[in-house]
């Protein structure tokens, strides 16, 4: 094996864990890595070197990930419900429309934003989203589509989107809220 | 919606959290502007709803070692591990 070819092999669990985050389904993952392999391994002259092979590679690999969106474009589109019955906004607000409780104050974003195990929970909290709210927040975060053409790439309808990234987001508002600001705040 | 001139805390939320995902229209903004200024909750998740963003950006720059700061000191450099 080339000494290229080793190194893009050795990216492939980092490759792949962005792939699962994104599909939510280990083997379009599976599927989205091996073909980022295959054509960096086809073409590797098209490798110039001006970029890290890490980013490289997740430019291709962004790539094969919405093919397979495409690819499994009705799965996606009709796997939305039964998954998160529970609403938050009614555990948030009284009937009323007043919060529950008043949101935590988490500081100054700079001292979450600098520490390295921040954005490991950030990341668990993300891979914790349920499935069909984790792939379209990914491909509004990761994939930087716009809502517009995540409707078009998954048939999800704009109405059923907006309530999708409503609830994703709340969600890890609050998975942040439980396991990075409350603790936080307890030792200072 | 049926648009009001007050909003409560739970139109509020959903306004701020759908301008992460589309540009919201002069009018709604302004409601928005208008329930944060008395609205000591609302402007705490809207601080919070600020973190998150910038959050991604900076987990966005993490995954791409493009970036100058060090992913968390995960294997970024191509080659430097063996499996």
């Amino acid at each position: 094996m080339s000494e290229f070819a080793r190194q893009v092999q050795a990216l492939r669990p980092q490759l792949l864990r962005y792939a699962r985050n994104q599909l939510r389904n280990d083997a379009w993952a599976e599927d989205a890595v091996s073909e980022t392999l295959l054509a960096a391994l086809e073409k590797p002259q098209s490798y110039t070197g001006a970029a890290q092979l890490k980013t490289w590679l997740v430019g291709i690999l962004k790539h094969k990930v919405i093919d397979q969106i495409r690819r499994h474009r009705r799965e996606v589109s009709t796997t939305s419900d039964d998954e998160d019955r529970e609403d938050l906004d009614d555990l948030l607000f009284k009937p009323n429309g007043h919060w529950q409780e008043t949101p935590a104050d988490w500081g100054n974003p700079s001292a979450a934003l600098g520490q390295r195990q921040f954005f490991e929970v950030l990341e668990a909290c993300m891979e914790h989203l349920p499935g069909q709210q984790g792939r379209v927040f990914m491909m509004r975060e990761w994939l930087e589509l716009d809502t517009d053409e995540i409707c078009k790439e998954t048939g999800v309808s704009a109405t059923n989107l907006f309530v999708l990234l409503h609830r994703a987001r709340l969600r890890l508002r609050d998975c942040l809220q439980v396991n990075w600001f409350a603790g936080q705040r307890a030792q200072t | 919606m049926p648009m009001r001139l007050k909003l409560t805390c739970r139109d509020t939320t959903r306004l701020v959290l759908e301008g992460e995902d589309r540009a919201l229209p002069l009018g709604e903004r302004v409601l928005v502007r208008v329930h944060l200024g008395y609205c000591r909750g609302c402007r705490r998740f809207n601080q919070q709803v600020s973190l998150m963003r910038g959050a991604m950006a900076g987990w966005r720059q993490l995954a791409d070692p493009a970036d100058d700061r060090d992913p968390a000191g995960q294997r970024t450099t191509p080659g430097s591990t063996d499996a």
